[in-house]
This record gives C-alpha cells, sequence and structure tokens, in this order.
C-alpha cells in the first residue's frame, strides 16, 4: 500500500501541492485528474523524491520512503516520468535493457532476458527493438519508455511482491487505439497486484479504467472515490468550468458528453 | 527470441573486435613510436633492446632513458583525458562537453603555474615538502577546486543546463587567464619560459621516477571509469530517470568528477596544456560503435592513447631537430573538428 498524507510541495513561494492525501492498495489502479496547473505532476514528483516535501510524509508499504535504500525502492517500483527523450543513440532494446540494472544481482540472465522480450511485445515495439531510440516518433518513444518502465516491475509481479507503477501523462502522444491499450495494460499490472497511480488528461479514459480517482484543484485534493462519484456534471462544472457528463451505451466504454453551450 | 538474440550478438562482437582491434593498433603504434627519431632504431633492434635489456649502447639508453618513459606517458596521459571526456561527456548528457571547455583544465594549469612561479616565495613550504612532485601536486589542487565548483553549480536543483555550464566555463577560463596573466607579469625570466612551454604542452623530459604517480594514478581511474560504464549508460536517459532505476546518482556524479579531476591533474600537471584529446575521442568511437559505455569507455581509453602516440610522433618529427609543443597539434587538429561537429548538430537538429 502506497500512503501519502499531509503533502506540501512550495517552490519559493508558491505552494503548489497544499495538505494533499492519497492511498492506494496494491491491485488497484488509481487515476489523478484535475485541470493544468492543478499540481498532478507534482503529486506524482512528490511519491517518487523528484521533488522535496515541505511537509507531510510518503509511506510504501507503511515504511517511509527516505527509510529505503535507493536500490530497494527501484526493485518494487517503477516511474515513468513526462520527461523520456534521450539524445544518445541506444537502440530499443539497449534501453528496455537498462532496467535490468537493480535487478542483475538475484534474477538470472536468461529471465530477465525473457522479461525484455515481453515487455516489448506486450508495447507492441518489437519490430523496433534494433532502432535507434533518436529516431523514433514521440508516440513510440513514448511506448519504448513504458516497455522499459514495465520491465523492471516484472521480476516483482512475478515473485508476487508488493510493487508499484507511477505514471504521468502515459498517453500524452499516443494515438487513439495505443491510448486504449496503455490505460488496460495499466489496468491488467494493477490486476496482477501492483498498486498503479496514472496522471490522466483524458477523463473518458480515467472513467473507463480507474478503481478510484483523485481529483486536484489548484494544488488541494477537491474530490476523491469511484469514478461515477467523481465525474458528475456539478463537479466537472466547478473544477473544470465546462458543462459535461459522462454517458455510457450497453457494450461500450463510457465517454464524455459536453454541451454545446459549454464553449 | 531467436532471431532477436541472434541480430544482437554480432552487434556486441563487432564492438568486441573493433576494441580489440584498437588494442592492437595502440601496441604496434607504440613500437614505431619507439623506433622513429632523431636515433634511428630499427624493429629488430628495438625488440633486442626491450627484451635483454643489457646493452649499454647509445640505443639502449635512447630507449629506456628517453623514448619508453615518454611513450607511458604520452599513451597514458591520451588515455586519461579520453575517459575523463567521455565521463564528463555522460555526465552532462552532452556530447560537446570536454573537461577543457568547462574551465577544469585550466583550473589544473592555473594550480601548476603558480607552483611555478610562487614555489619560492609565497608556496616554498608547500614545494619543499613535495619536492619534485610539487607543480603535479598544485595542478591536481587546482583541478580540484575547479571540479567542486562546477560539481556545485550543477547539483543546485535541475535548472542547470549545458549551455549555463558552458558559460560558466568561459567565466572560470577567463578568471583563470587573469590570474595566469598575474603571475606572468610577476615571474622570472627562467619562470616566464617555463610556464610559456608548458602552456603549449610538452611529453618531453620525464623520467620514471617522475611519470610513475602519473601513470599509476590514470591507470586506476581509467579502471574506475571503466567500472561506471553500466550506470553511465543509464544516466544518459535522464538524471530522475536513473534515480527510478536505482542507479545512486549523486555518488555517481562525485565519482566522475573525482576520477576527473584527478586524471586532468595527473596528465596536466606534467604535459602542460592539451586540448580536444578528451572531446574528439569520445566523439569518434560513438560514432564507430555506439553509445554504450561497456564498450565506449575501453574504446576512447586506448583510441585517446593512439591519437596522442600519433601527433606526438608528429611533434617530433615534423621539424627535426627541435619539437613542436604537442598542444599546438592537438589544438590544430581538434578546433577545426569541433568547429564542424558543431555545425553537424545544428545541421542535423534543424536550427
Amino acid at each position: 500500500m502506497l500512503q501519502a498524507k499531509n503533502i506540501c510541495v512550495k517552490v519559493g513561494s508558491n505552494t503548489l501541492l497544499n495538505d494533499a492525501e492519497l492511498t492506494v492498495e496494491c491491485g488497484r489502479l488509481h487515476v489523478v485528474i484535475g485541470p493544468n496547473g492543478a499540481g498532478k505532476s507534482t503529486l506524482l514528483k512528490a511519491l517518487c523524491a523528484d521533488v522535496p516535501l515541505y511537509s507531510g510524509n510518503i509511506t510504501y508499504q507503511s515504511k517511509c520512503m527516505n527509510d529505503y535504500q535507493p536500490t530497494e525502492l527501484a526493485q518494487c517500483r517503477a516511474v515513468l516520468t513526462q520527461n523520456y527523450d534521450c539524445e544518445f543513440p541506444f537502440t530499443v532494446q539497449e534501453i528496455v535493457d537498462m532496467s535490468h540494472f537493480v535487478h542483475n544481482e538475484h534474477v538470472p540472465y536468461e529471465q530477465l532476458l525473457s522479461y525484455s522480450k515481453q515487455a516489448l511485445d506486450t508495447l507492441n515495439v518489437t519490430e523496433l527493438a534494433n532502432k535507434s531510440f533518436t529516431l523514433l516518433s514521440g508516440g513510440e518513444k513514448q511506448r519504448v519508455q513504458f516497455a522499459r518502465v514495465l520491465c523492471q516491475l516484472l521480476p516483482a509481479l512475478a515473485q508476487k511482491k508488493p510493487c508499484y507503477l507511477l505514471i504521468d501523462e502515459p498517453t500524452a502522444s499516443l494515438d487513439l487505439y495505443h491510448q486504449y491499450q496503455v490505460m488496460k495494460l495499466a489496468r491488467d499490472i494493477a490486476n496482477q497486484g501492483a498498486a498503479v497511480i496514472a496522471v490522466v488528461h483524458d477523463l473518458a479514459l480515467a472513467a473507463s479504467f480507474a478503481d478510484a480517482i483523485t481529483m486536484l484543484e489548484k494544488g488541494k485534493v477537491v474530490a476523491m472515490g469511484k469514478p461515477a462519484d467523481i465525474l458528475n456534471r456539478a463537479q466537472l462544472q466547478k473544477t473544470y468550468q465546462i458543462d459535461a457528463q459522462l454517458s455510457q451505451q450497453a457494450e461500450h466504454l463510457p465517454s464524455l458528453n459536453i454541451a454545446h453551450t459549454a464553449i | 527470441m531467436l532471431a532477436l538474440s541472434q541480430s544482437f550478438i554480432p552487434v556486441g562482437s563487432a564492438k568486441r573486435m573493433l576494441v580489440t582491434g584498437l588494442l592492437v593498433a595502440c601496441f604496434m603504434i607504440g613500437l614505431i613510436s619507439l623506433a622513429i627519431g632523431g636515433v634511428d632504431i630499427s624493429l629488430s633492434q628495438l625488440v633486442d633492446i626491450l627484451s635483454y635489456g643489457e646493452a649499454n649502447s647509445l640505443q639502449h639508453a635512447v630507449i629506456w632513458e628517453i623514448r619508453l618513459p615518454r611513450l607511458l606517458l604520452t599513451m597514458a596521459v591520451g588515455a586519461g583525458l579520453a575517459a575523463s571526456g567521455a565521463a564528463m561527456q555522460a555526465i552532462f548528457r552532452n556530447p560537446l562537453a570536454d573537461p577543457g571547455l568547462i574551465g577544469i583544465t585550466s583550473g589544473a594549469a592555473l594550480g601548476a603555474i603558480a607552483t611555478i612561479v610562487l614555489g619560492n616565495s609565497l608556496l616554498s613550504t608547500f614545494s619543499e615538502t613535495y619536492g619534485i612532485y610539487a607543480v603535479p601536486m598544485g595542478a591536481f589542487l587546482g583541478c580540484l577546486v575547479i571540479c567542486a565548483l562546477i560539481y556545485k553549480l550543477s547539483s543546485q536543483g535541475n535548472q542547470f543546463t549545458i549551455i549555463s555550464l558552458l558559460l560558466a566555463g568561459i567565466a572560470i577560463n577567463a578568471i583563470v587567464s587573469a590570474f595566469i596573466g598575474i603571475l606572468t607579469l610577476i615571474s622570472s625570466d627562467a619562470e616566464l619560459r617555463d610556464l610559456t612551454f608548458w602552456g603549449m604542452g610538452s611529453l618531453a623530459g620525464n623520467s620514471f621516477k617522475m611519470i610513475t604517480p602519473s601513470l599509476v594514478i590514470i591507470s586506476v581511474c581509467c579502471l574506475f571509469f571503466f567500472k561506471m560504464a553500466k550506470p553511465l549508460n543509464i544516466y544518459l536517459l535522464g538524471e530522475q530517470q536513473a534515480k527510478h532505476l536505482g542507479v545512486n546518482v549523486t555518488a555517481l556524479k562525485k565519482q566522475a568528477f573525482i576520477y576527473t579531476a584527478l586524471c586532468i591533474g595527473a596528465s596536466v600537471s606534467l604535459t602542460g596544456m592539451i586540448g580536444f584529446v578528451g572531446f574528439i575521442v569520445p566523439h569518434i568511437m560513438r560514432l564507430l560503435m555506439g553509445p554504450d559505455h561497456r564498450y565506449l569507455m575501453p574504446a576512447s581509453i586506448l583510441g585517446g592513447a593512439i591519437l596522442l602516440s600519433l601527433a606526438d610522433i608528429l611533434a617530433r618529427t615534423l621539424i627535426l631537430p627541435s619539437e613542436l609543443p604537442i598542444g599546438l597539434i592537438t589544438s590544430a587538429i581538434g578546433g577545426p573538428f569541433f568547429l564542424v561537429m558543431l555545425l553537424k548538430t545544428y545541421q542535423s537538429r534543424g536550427f
């Protein structure tokens, strides 16, 4: 279980996160949503110590994040950030294999190679394996980095250990098919026992896959709960200033209906 | 799976072949370098002298007293400069970084020149304590101070970009040249000659006794650089990404800076300023075998040794019986090369 209590993040005199809270059990997909500048990415960065906390504390399995050895956390937690570019011409295979670093000592090499292959297959990038990363399109780069992150978690998932996946806008540069495929993958990883926290902009995507949603606004948590309870007309009007509501037809995933008077 | 692994093994083995080829080339050039010079020594004579080592001939003295220490120093310095260049390029995630460009080399120069000029007055206790190693020690300390400064500057949050780093390098170089100017003004004629030649770089006139500490330091550092290969690869993904993959980023950065300070200090102290080796060699090697430091690092170490040995052969033979300062040759080759790389980088990015 990942738990964040009363966390504040300040940069200079700006408060980016104010008293935010978050609890995610293993096996759950938790989506963080909110308008631009609400502090979604800051929350995710705080959870993986990329930004220092002004106050509050964060625990993984009831143990404070700062008490972990860096390698200990890397064995059970993978993070996909928004900046994933790399100027050096590594091949896709080499990038994905970098996730072996923290598992080298306790997982056999052949096993790690098969994890790499599994990750490449899952993200649909096996054909790119020998290509230079610098030559890929934005969406391909994002999927390759997701494959690297997945590969980092596979040993922990296989051993049924508690593990965590933090992903910041994993669908930002993906086409429609891959948006749903990647979110479904996040769902699958949660089903296999990981606690998954995803920052997502697309509310329909969030509603389609999330177990729970945290809505941020101006650095504060304004709503938290099941997607159907959070994404109602009043809340969307309040937070996004837009007249919209979720609708769902039989045998379809939820979609967002937006009133034409809204814009 | 089979197709995948098969298509990868040749790539790795090709890289290993290349490294082996470089090792052979390095050895050959070493032999040639020993044979060429003012006193003619044929290869068969050379083998005799190196294997028996008994005859007290002129040739024997030339090899053992002059050419062999000089060759070893040349190779070590080339290797050290290239390895620390590769490490700096990785740490700044920019293929244009170089210990010289960001001011580390001039830090060493300031330390050495201060010891040369002030050795008899202000720093007399320092130069007495370290004897013949006073100048190397001064260079090393100067190097360490600048490295610490750069490390401090580049660790303030994530705001420190390569541009501000290069600008800081310009500032550091300017400050250092001001100090060197002052030291030049107050130096005596003999000291002035010493430091002018020192500034252009020279591999001549070092005994085994003089070069041994540098050889040991550079070899150890190269070994450590090689051991850092895997974390350096991951570091190229980004500092935070490397941290999330389990790399101890702070330790890695500190180690890279300390080994660079040691390498540059150990080489610059004996040879003076030799520019651009640390920039060109990793660059060429990256073009040949890609960015993987497990191969790039040994290739750079060997390539640095080869390039500087070649430059030294030129320096010794172009204007016989005197010789060119080695720093002039590396800068004459390296400067244009740097400009071409810069142009190409901007063209490929489209701005």
